[in-house]
């Protein structure tokens, strides 16, 4: 049975905040910075309202900001951040040791594209910078999902095989600045109920006592977080850190499950978002807001009679190779679709990794790129149905394959 | 590194240390070694709270109030030579490592 | 599969005079009324006095698409000097309502308006000055929108109670009656041509 539900109209940034008043999470550090203000904003308003009694940290960057969380976290807090392009840029040093100290962050991310020139509108080049950081980086499509993904990111990021901090990604100002009916929980107490009430902390053994892994002065034993760890160990902890990643794909599908039966939505596997491809010759891959946009021209070109589907990423890290060979096998063509920087690189990253996964099939498909709307260039239905429709000759072989295009750019 | 050390399954995840501190002997990093002159020591403890170790030792008065004498743990002692700067009564004196009688 | 039964409004108004929120609240209304709806800006940064556009998408199903209005069938401008904006990006049988001082009928032939275009016009600016002294136009197009679209989107009981949920906590209750009142008049005063 499903918990009872309200629907209102958030947009992408206020359904962030919404979601962690509702998680109540225990410490709040953050820096406002387009598109992601609104975040921040609205989560200062429910501190100063008294709708939650969250620690909310004023600090003067971002890298203070995720540096305030990975403390709250390590001494057991359940910490939420929110930044965007540049504010994520400046984050970096700290991102690999949040990861690193395995502390369950989530972090709202509404995907701008980075300076420079400096721009404020959305593309998905901060994220892909931030790639191998070893955080979880779940991409929501919508505001529902916004909401959805962040109560889902604290249950991923606490299970005790994973303990690793999670990113959930909405495009900025398509998602963040969009406002849209959706469906929150009436009463935050059935989200403390799915999370399992407040958060656990796992316990390690250590000189054989059991300990908490955190600062807690109660501890029998003391711990150290962060101190050097040179090439005796380094390699050994990063391997721990792969393995929890490898672990995360487990958990991602496991939580979609369970939250689906609290409320009612699922996300495909959790992982990956199919639509119509169970008998498609042609398949888009993508992230992110134009998913849905996509599915419109989708339909248009299934009423034409075009077997044609979609497949779109939710889970870029860890990234679901088996699923994408699972979706694809079938498929003649996949059109890759990255809003993200490819310089000096074959594509975009999205298509890097798809083709990547589908490498090992028997027979794989072929695979383009079609590299698209950076700064918060415009995708609007037409133009997406040019792009399907090159997609559409390459299976008919009345165009040649090609590696990768530019769509709505000026030439 | 050697085969000895333990693996990736055995250790504690997020680069926790280990092992005790007091299994590292550091004493024998010494090159300065602090004497301490009893007469002239005071009892105030400040070598104790400035030590960046753990490398004073304090023996108390019966009742557990009153310090009774300031000893040198050498097992720990890196000889940073910060105990004698800070002594109030100059009762702490670095000498060379091995030129004691 | 997905339903695309959803029309498409854009507002022309200048930054400070509340066309983002106008298209928020046209959102709020829709929801009131059970449908679905989504609202955004111009996507940039706010600039007080300098031209900006606000969209709402208001339809019976979930609307998944995620992109800027390009064609709109609504247009509304709530600052005179903007109604040449009116014209452009219009689907077929559009509708416009502007706020102006020039009848329907003028406006027109000022604007070349296409045949199968239906002109809408108030001087809700003279009318808003009238009742809440202020010059903003906003509030008060939104109810000659209701009129001009038959109350077939939204009614004027769902936009009364959207201005509440919208403005509630930012106005006194003194000044949302002004606005309730403002609607009602330009409901009722607004002239098709």
């Amino acid at each position: 049975m499903t918990m009872e539900q309200m629907d209102i109209l958030l947009n992408g940034d206020e359904a962030a905040a919404w979601a962690a008043k509702d998680v109540h999470v225990d410490v709040v550090a953050a820096y406002p910075i387009t598109p992601q203000t609104i975040v921040v904003e609205k989560f200062s308003e429910f501190v100063a309202n008294g709708i939650v009694q969250t620690e909310f940290v004023s600090v003067e960057s971002e890298h203070s900001a995720l540096s305030a969380c990975v403390g709250a976290a390590a001494a057991g807090a359940r910490a939420f951040t929110a930044t965007a392009a540049n504010g994520l840029q400046l984050m970096n040093e700290i991102l690999y040791i949040a990861s690193s100290l395995r502390q369950p962050i989530v972090m709202a991310i509404a995907n701008r594209a980075p300076s420079g020139p400096i721009n404020i509108h959305n593309d998905h080049t901060d994220a892909m910078n931030v790639r191998d950081a070893g955080w979880i980086m779940l991409f929501a499509e919508n505001t529902q999902e916004v909401y959805d993904t962040i109560i889902q990111a604290y249950k991923i990021a606490e299970d005790p095989n994973v303990l690793l901090p999670v990113m959930v990604c909405y495009d900025g100002f398509l998602i963040s600045h969009t406002a849209e009916r959706i469906k929150v929980f009436k009463d935050p107490k059935d989200v403390a109920e799915f999370l399992g009430g407040p958060r656990k902390i796992p316990k390690i053994e250590l000189m054989g006592k059991e300990v908490e892994l955190s600062l807690n002065p109660e501890n029998p034993l003391p711990l150290t977080f962060g101190p050097l760890d040179l090439y005796d160990y380094y390699f050994e902890h990063k391997r721990q850190q792969s393995e929890a990643m490898q672990h995360a794909y487990a958990v991602i599908e496991k939580v979609n499950e369970e939250y689906a039966k609290f409320s009612g939505r699922k996300y495909g596997n959790g992982r990956v978002v199919p639509y119509r491809l169970d008998d498609a010759e042609i398949a888009i891959v993508l992230m992110g807001s134009t998913a849905g946009t996509a599915r419109y021209v989708i339909d248009e070109l299934r009423d034409e009679g075009i077997k044609i589907g979609e497949l779109r990423v939710r889970s870029f890290r860890p990234f679901p190779y088996m699923d994408l060979e699972r979706y694809l096998k079938n498929v003649k063509v996949v059109g890759v679709f990255d809003r993200a920087q490819d310089q000096g690189m074959q594509g975009g990253p999205l298509f890097l990794e798809t083709r990547a996964a589908l490498y090992d099939l028997a027979s794989h498909p072929k695979v383009v790129n079609f590299v698209f709307g950076l700064g918060g260039r415009d995708m609007p239905p037409e133009l997406l149905r040019t792009t399907m429709d090159e997609l559409i000759a390459i299976k008919e072989g009345k165009k040649p394959v090609f590696n990768r295009k530019y769509i709505g750019v000026r030439e | 590194m050697s085969s000895t050390k333990p693996g990736w399954k055995e250790i504690p995840i997020a680069g926790i240390p280990f092992k005790s501190a007091l299994e590292y002997k550091t004493g024998t990093w010494r090159s300065f070694k602090p004497i301490i002159d009893d007469k002239k020591c005071v009892r105030c403890l400040l070598c104790w709270l400035y030590c960046p170790d753990d490398s004073f030792i304090i023996k108390w008065s019966e009742d557990g109030k009153r310090p009774k004498q300031v000893l040198v743990n050498y097992e720990y002692c890196k000889g940073c030579g910060i105990c004698s700067t800070v002594c109030p009564t100059k009762a702490i004196t670095m000498i060379p490592e091995g030129e004691e009688q | 599969m997905v339903k695309r039964d959803f029309v498409e409004i854009r507002i022309h108004g200048r930054g400070g005079q509340g066309a983002w929120t106008a298209s928020r609240i046209l959102a709020e209304a829709a929801l009131q009324l059970n449908k679905y709806a989504q609202s955004f800006p111009e996507f940039g940064p706010e600039r007080s006095g300098a031209p900006v556009t606000a969209y709402a998408r208001i339809g019976g199903s979930p609307i998944d698409i995620h992109c800027s209005v390009t064609k709109a069938d609504y247009v509304i401008v709530i600052d005179p000097t903007l109604v040449d904006l009116a014209v452009h990006g219009l689907k077929k049988n559009a509708k416009i309502i502007v706020t102006h001082s020039d009848p329907p009928e003028e406006l027109r032939k000022k604007l070349k308006v296409p045949d199968d275009v239906e002109v809408y016009s108030l001087n809700a600016v003279k009318l808003a000055l009238d009742i809440i002294g202020r010059p903003l136009a906003n509030t008060a197009m939104l109810g000659a929108f209701v009129r001009a679209t038959e109350d077939k989107i939204i009614t004027l009981d769902s936009l009364i109670e959207a201005l509440r949920k919208v403005l509630g906590h930012r106005l006194s209750e003194t000044l949302i009656n002004k606005n309730i009142e403002l609607i009602k008049r330009a409901y009722n005063e607004v002239k098709k041509g």
